[in-house]
Parts: structure tokens; sequence; C-alpha cells
């Protein structure tokens, strides 16, 4: 075949909101896609402030067991499936086709019908509340046989399941989009080896989203088979294990925590390698880094599981450790791509240094963690709960809330207020790390997680209520967000097409583009051919490198 | 497109590889077995990928084309409004919705939906 | 009785445990240390200034350099298993015929504590159960349940083994201070979950036979 010309958009562009409804426009896919999970945060926010209101202190009763339990169910369902991930796929679609020059995403009506079934999925995750007995109440893992019919009888539990597996069939056919997409849709010169690398990243991530979500899927239509058809897969007085649903669920569950960083991964790439003026440093080694980590996540998912007893913990331990040196690559670039280069201190830079500095952390207690001595105090025990959230709230979040000022122009062509934004991230940075630091000493000193109160002994009670102090500043941080999206709408500063200086074709079109993206294309002889345009002198030399993988 | 074809070969080789060394260490049959389905799986790409894009030529894969020379073949045009996603995502949580709480409330549902497509589909025309 | 601060490390495996915990502890802090350092000198040494206006350099490889970094970090993620495996080892061995052996149940929301040839000590919520161990001698507990997972964790002895229904799953304690511990169900398991905790006591072997003699005239 061939793609020299790609298919045309000619439909004028509409505005009302049947064509909202209709669109299958890759970029207002992908606003619409963002919004939602932004409402979907807020919604998993106000969860996480009413558990930490009910952790301030040793035995609070504001909150009682039962509706605890629903509120760090949907808080962690929300955020993994609702939030974070699909935050990534809203902004890839916006990008991808940007990002390589293309017109709009390979199945436009694939595409959209992917956001609708992920919209009325979290509708009806959240809509379990609606129910006589409440929301699912058995964790984001709803292990069996707790998640089963006899013990959770409630219909949150099914609303639950089929919820989510309409997000799960709704990411698949997200990810099949993304690969097909930067595959065949590439613009005449962008090879796959000066693809930018947050669509390199995307890529790994569809991948992962290809091998973990099946099982996912199978998982779900298994445990509602038990629940609704009387079934007895996991039942053990059948012949069922309780130990095969833990296979089962995290074979999916590991890669996913990948699906949930590999995207921000490419965000902080963009963002570190604009904001320093300089190419991302070692390139290649940054697209082997993230297969490498997509590969060795498949081998990884029992680590969840050591202290089952049930399981080779050395196996899983050593794949884990090996998934450190990867990681490790990637922040060796991203440190020397700012190395020599002239940094301008915007806030997404802001936050993605934050992401660093934070993740880093995330990324050295993982490596204890996958340790199964250390896990075998660690495993359910708040411990894990400050090494999770260094990852996804201080890593993926701090990129997302990154991407969003990074982004932000191009969306909507203007600019997002500096200032606010600067005062939001210092904020928001040491709330995170007075919540969340302070939980590493509770899950050493052996406080459960998912426990809707605790003893009033030793130092629990002063460092959960420094974990609620720091939760209320990221909250305020929070509200000055939204603050900046109102005054900076009425300011409307216009962005132009390139404010950043940045490298990557999306910012060669206008702020917000056309509905077909690009009026013309700047020659592509790198992964940078915006600024190979802005620096026309260092061509020859670009030139040179370029036909090297 | 070697390297999206390499892409799936190396992937499906390492679970493979993969697969193996769990059997060997672990003797486990879940994970051996999803490990083994996911090498096929991946086989099954790689190998559509060998045998459907051998001979495909793109523009994107030459370092030196240009958009010039690019231009002008017609291929098709991008749909830029439809109406079936979204029905699409209606029926199927009416569907979901149905299997767990009650066939009337599912009946009910599809009812209103059919009314939902229909007007869509008109107004959209 | 409980304070919960740093583990008072009660069994002779818990020490090993420790171990294992301290070198993971300090090699997490020295790589995050030297990696912060480094993030945080270029963050500041290439901030955009007067003097500083312009990247110097757009060099974006170094075949060395990332070579390094690829094969430091595998060395020490290598050495590290190396010190896993030996200490889990350790730790997860079975003595054969340990002089103490207890079958726990665990359910919804309580323990039972099935001494082999001895009592069997039963609480719930309300009144937490007691299991009393012998000092020094090596104790084989075998965890189960009866309804869903839970998990046998005594956090000062810094060990926690899942209790499953249809399995059944056995480690070695070895106690090596006299005491009374907080015990606590370690896997979500429903409302009562927060609060399903037992306790261990610690006594010499003498007491320890007392406190047998004492029980099967109950
Ligand atoms: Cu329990």
């Amino acid at each position: 075949m061939s793609a020299a010309a790609l298919p045309r958009v000619t439909a004028p562009e509409r505005h009302d909101i049947l064509s909202w409804i209709t669109t299958t426009d890759h970029k207002r896919i992908g606003i619409l896609y963002m919004g939602t999970t932004m409402l979907f945060m807020l919604v998993a926010g106000l969860l996480a402030m009413a558990i930490r209101t009910q952790l301030a202190r040793p035995g609070e009763t504001l909150i009682d067991a039962h509706t605890y339990n629903q509120i760090f169910t949907l808080h962690g369902t929300a955020m993994i499936f609702l939030v974070i991930a699909p935050f990534a796929l809203g902004l890839a679609n916006y990008l991808i086709p940007l990002q390589i020059g293309a017109p709009d995403m390979a199945f436009p009506r694939l595409n959209a019908t992917s956001y609708w079934m992920f919209l009325f999925g979290g509708l009806i995750v959240f809509g379990g509340a609606a129910t006589n007995e409440g929301a699912a109440a058995a964790g984001w893992t709803s292990y069996v046989p707790l998640s089963e019919i006899s013990i959770s009888s409630g219909l949150g539990q099914d609303f639950w399941i089929v919820g989510l597996a309409m997000v799960s069939v709704a990411s698949i056919i997200t990810a099949l989009n993304f690969v097909t997409t930067a595959f065949i849709f590439r613009a005449p010169g962008m090879t796959m080896w000066r693809l930018p690398i947050f669509t390199w990243e995307m890529i790994a991530t569809a991948l992962l989203i290809f091998m973990a979500f099946p099982s996912l899927t199978a998982t779900l239509l298994m445990l509602f088979v038990d629940r609704r058809l009387g079934g007895h897969v996991f039942d053990p007085a059948y012949g069922g294990s309780a130990i095969l649903y833990q296979h089962l669920f995290w074979f999916f569950g590991h890669p996913e925590v990948y699906v949930l960083i590999l995207p921000y991964f490419g965000v902080i790439s963009e963002v570190i390698s604009t904001f320093s003026g300089r190419p991302m440093f070692g390139y290649t080694g940054m697209v082997l880094a993230a297969f490498a980590i997509a590969g060795l996540s498949m081998g990884v998912w029992a680590h969840h599981m050591f202290t089952t007893g049930a399981v080779n913990n050395p196996f899983f331990s050593f794949v884990s450790f090996l998934i450190a040196v990867p990681t490790g690559i990637k922040f060796f670039n991203w440190i020397c791509t700012m190395w020599g280069g002239a940094i301008r201190y915007t806030t997404p830079m802001l936050y993605a240094i934050g992401f660093l500095m934070n993740f880093l952390l995330g990324g050295v207690t993982g490596v204890m963690v996958a340790s199964p001595p250390v896990d075998f105090q660690a495993q359910d025990s708040y411990f894990v709960v400050a090494h999770f959230h260094y990852t996804i709230a201080g890593g993926s979040l701090f990129a997302l809330l990154a991407a969003v000022y990074y982004w932000w122009p191009k969306v909507f062509g203007w600019m997002l207020d500096e200032r606010l934004g600067k005062i939001g991230f210092w904020l928001t940075f040491v709330g995170f790390n007075v919540t969340f630091m302070p939980m590493f000493f509770m899950g050493l000193f052996g406080m459960p997680r998912r426990a809707y109160t605790y003893a009033d002994a030793g130092a629990l009670p002063a460092l959960n209520l420094t974990a609620t102090v720091g939760s209320y500043l990221m909250l305020i941080a929070a509200l000055l967000f939204v603050a900046n999206i109102i005054v900076s709408a009425r300011r409307r500063v216009p962005a132009g097409n390139d404010p950043w200086d940045a490298n990557t074709l999306e910012w060669a079109t206008t702020s917000p583009p056309p509905e077909h993206n690009f009026e013309s294309l700047p020659p592509i002889r790198s992964a940078r051919p915006l600024w190979d345009l802005k620096h026309p002198r260092s061509q020859a030399v670009v030139v040179k490198v370029a036909g090297a993988p | 497109m070697t390297t999206a074809r390499g892409l799936f070969i190396s992937s499906a080789l390492f679970t493979g590889v993969l697969a193996i060394a769990y059997w060997i260490v672990a003797h486990e049959p879940a994970g051996t077995m999803m490990l083994g389905f996911m090498t096929a799986a991946l086989s099954t790409v790689a190998i559509y990928m060998f045998f459907a894009e051998r001979d495909a030529d793109l523009y994107a894969d030459r370092p030196d084309a240009t958009m010039r020379e690019a231009a002008g073949e017609h291929v098709g045009t991008f749909v830029t409004y439809s109406p079936a996603p979204f029905w699409i995502g209606l029926a199927l949580s009416g569907l979901v919705l149905g299997l767990v709480v009650a066939p009337a409330a599912a009946g009910l549902g599809i009812v209103a939906l059919l009314f939902l497509g229909g007007l869509l589909i008109v107004r959209s025309r | 009785m409980y304070p919960p601060t740093w583990p008072a490390l009660g069994t002779t495996q818990s020490q090993a445990l420790a171990d294992d915990w301290k070198i993971f502890t300090y090699a997490a802090l020295a790589v995050a240390l030297l990696v912060w350092g480094l993030i945080a000198f270029a963050a500041l040494r290439f901030r955009r200034t007067a003097r500083n206006a312009q990247p110097r350099s757009q060099r974006d490889t170094n075949g060395p350099l990332e070579i390094a970094w690829t094969v430091a970090p595998l060395v020490l993620v290598i050495v590290l298993f190396g010190v896993t495996y030996h200490i889990e080892n350790d730790v997860e061995r079975l003595a054969p015929n340990a002089p103490v052996q207890i079958a726990v149940n665990a359910y919804r929301w309580g323990w039972t504590f099935r001494y082999l040839h001895g009592p069997t000590i039963n609480g719930n919520l309300n009144a937490p159960p007691e299991m009393v161990l012998p000092l020094g001698q090596t104790t084989e507990i075998t965890v189960s349940s009866s309804d869903v997972i839970h998990s046998f964790w005594i956090p000062d002895m810094l060990f926690k083994r899942d209790a499953i229904p249809g399995r059944v799953s056995s480690f070695d304690l070895t106690p090596s201070k006299p005491g009374t511990f907080l015990g606590r169900c370690g896997e979500f398991c429903g409302l009562g979950h927060a609060t399903m905790a037992f306790r261990v006591r610690i006594v010499s072997p003498s007491e320890y036979q007392h406190w047998l003699a004492y029980e099967a005239t109950q």
C-alpha cells in the first residue's frame, strides 16, 4: 500500500452539543476523555479527603466501616481505571495524530465508541453507590471469596464488574487504534525512529493493554458467572481456587501499573526536553527501556502474592528487581537531557521535576517491597500504600498535571496563569510529601491498609494527623487549579502556535488545530522537526545522524 | 515497517522464553498457560505482519521522503460525525445493566435507546 | 502493651527479616540520594540565566555512559537478589518436628488457635484470643481460613502469612524475647477487618508448661 495521501477530512466543522455526541474527531474525543477523567478525579479526590478526615484521629466515628469500605474501593477503582489510565488514553488520542503528522486516528468511529463505553462503564461503577447495599466494598482488587455473592450480596459489586468490563474492552479498542495509527499513518519522513518519545511510550502502553486487559475482562466474566449464574470457578468447596483469581487478576494488575506510568514517562520526556532546550538524551535507550519495562512487567505478577505462600517468590522477586534497570536508564537519560541545557522553570517543568523527585522514592521503595522478606511486613500495610502513591500520585498524577499545563495552550488556544500554577505546584508538592511520607512509617509500625480506624497507641495518631494535614494542602492546591482555569479563561492570553519553543509536530499547527490538523507540514528529518525548522543551520548535522536507528 | 514487525516478533519471543523459564522454575500451570496464550496472541500478530506488510512501502518509512512526493493520491475520507458510537455505548450499558438488575428494566431501557438512537440518526443526517 | 513504633523483633526469624529491611533501606536510600543529588544539581546548575541563556550542547547520546548506567544497576540488583534469596530461605525454613505446633484458623472476624496435643483457644472481635508460646522453642504455625482470605500478621515479628480458604500454609516462629505482642488480620476481609486482632504472649518454657496444665483443667 502506498500511504502517500492519507484520507481527508471533508465535512464542515460544527459546534452544537449533538456534534460533540456524534463526533469522531480524535481531538474532540481526546478532550471528552480528559474532561471526563477530570470529573471522575474530582469525585475520587473527594473520596480520598473523606478517608483522610476519618483517619485524622483514632477511633473517629464520622464514617462507619461499611461506608469506609465503599469509599476506598471506589477511590482506588476510580483513580486507577477511570482517571490515571484513561487520561493518558485521552491525551494520546489528542496527541498521537498531531505528533506523527496525521489528520486523524486510523479508526475514528471505533475511537468514539471506546470513549462512550468508557464513560458509561465509569458511570455504572459509580452508579453502584445508588443501589440498596451501596457500592462495591471489596477493594479495587475484589479478591474472592470476599467478592463472591455469598459474602458480598450487594448489587454494587455487580455494577463494579460490568462497568469495569466495559472500561476494559474500551481500553483494548483504543490500544488497537493507537498502534495501527502509529504504524500506518505517519507523515512522509516520520520514520519509526523519529517518533516523539510520547508516541513511543504509548505504543509500549498499547502493547501492554493488548497483553493484560484480556485477562481482566476474562476474570471479571468468571467472577460474574460465579455471582449471577451459579458458577464455582473460584469456590474452594467445589474444587475452585481463590489463588487462581489472584493469578488472573495480577496477570492483568501488574502490567496495569505500567499502563499507569509509561504514558507519563512520555509526558515527562517531552516536557524536560522542551524546557531544557535539548534533544531527548539517549533516544534509542529510552525507547528500548520502555519495551524492556513492558516485557518484564509481564513476568512479575505474583510479587503481589508473596505472603500467600503459594507462589515461587524468588522468580518473581528477581524479575521485579530487573525492572529497576530500564527504569534507571530512563532516570539517567532525563538527567542528561537537563544537563547542559538552559532550563526554563515553567509550571509544567516544575511538575516534571516534582515527578522525578517523587517517583524516585516510589521506585526505590518498589525494589524494597520486591524483596519478599521486606514484603512480609509491608504487604497490605501502609508501607505499600505509601509506595504506590509515590508512583501513581507523586509520579503519574504530577506528570498528568505537567501535561495539563503543557498542552492546555495547544488544546484551547490560551495560556493558563503561570503564577497560580507555580503556587499550586508548591502546595501540591509539599502537601503530597506531608501526606504520604508518614505512611511508610505507619506501615512499618504495623498499620494495615483498608482499616477504617486504628488504635490510639504509639506514633500512629501523630503520623495519621500529619498525613491528613498534608491532604488538605493538596485540596487547597486542587481548588487553586480550578481557580486558575476560571481566571485564565477570562483573561484568554493567546497562546500562538508554539508558546513553549517546543520540538514536536503538534506545535507546528495552530492552537487549537483545525479539524484536519495541519495546513502544511515542515520537513521531517529528525525526532525534532520543529526545532530543525527553527534552527536551519543545524540541519546538516541532523540529517547525517537521522539514518541511524 | 521493519521496526513495527520486529516489535511484535521480539515481544512474542520474549514472552515465549518467559513462559518456558517460568514453567521450569515454578511448575505452576496458571501463569504458564497465560504466558503461553500471550505468546500465541503476539505470534499471530507477528505472523500477520510478516506476510501482510512485507511489501508495504510507506513514505513514512523513507527517511528522505518529502511532503510533495507523497501528495496527490486520494485514498479516501475520514468520517467526522457518526451517531453509532454513542448509541453502541448506551446500548451496551443497557445490556450489562439488564444482566445485573432485571430483564424488565432492560426492556424499558432498550425502548428508550431505540428512540434515542433513531433520533440521533435522523438529526445527524 | 503494643506501642506501634519500631518493631520489637520478637523472634529469631524477625532478626533475619530486619537485616533484610536494613540492607534494602540503606541501598534504596543510597541510590535515591545519589539520583536526587544529580537531579537537583542538573536542575539548579543548568537553569536559564543571563549567563546561561542558550543550551550549551545539543549532544544527545554517549555510548559508554549509557552502557555504564545499564550495567551498574544490573550488578546491584543481582547482588540484592542474592541477599534476599538467602534471607528468605533462612526465614522460611521449616524445622522438622517442631516442639510446638499450632493450627490457626481465621474466620470473619476472629481466630482459633488449635495446639497439637493441647488446648484450643478461641476469640472474636470483643475478646481477642491469646497465643502463648515458649521462649526459644520453635513453633510451627499452620494457617488456614474458613471463609474469606485473612492474613496472620504480627507486626513486631515483621511477618505475615495469608490464611486462604481451601489451603494450608506453614511457617516457623522461634520466640526470642518475652513479652506480649499484638497480632492482627493483614488482608482485607470486610467489616471487622480493622479490629480483627489477637495477642501473642511469649513466656519462659516453665511458665508455658504451667499454662498448658492450667488450660487442660479448663
Ligand atoms: Cu481478616
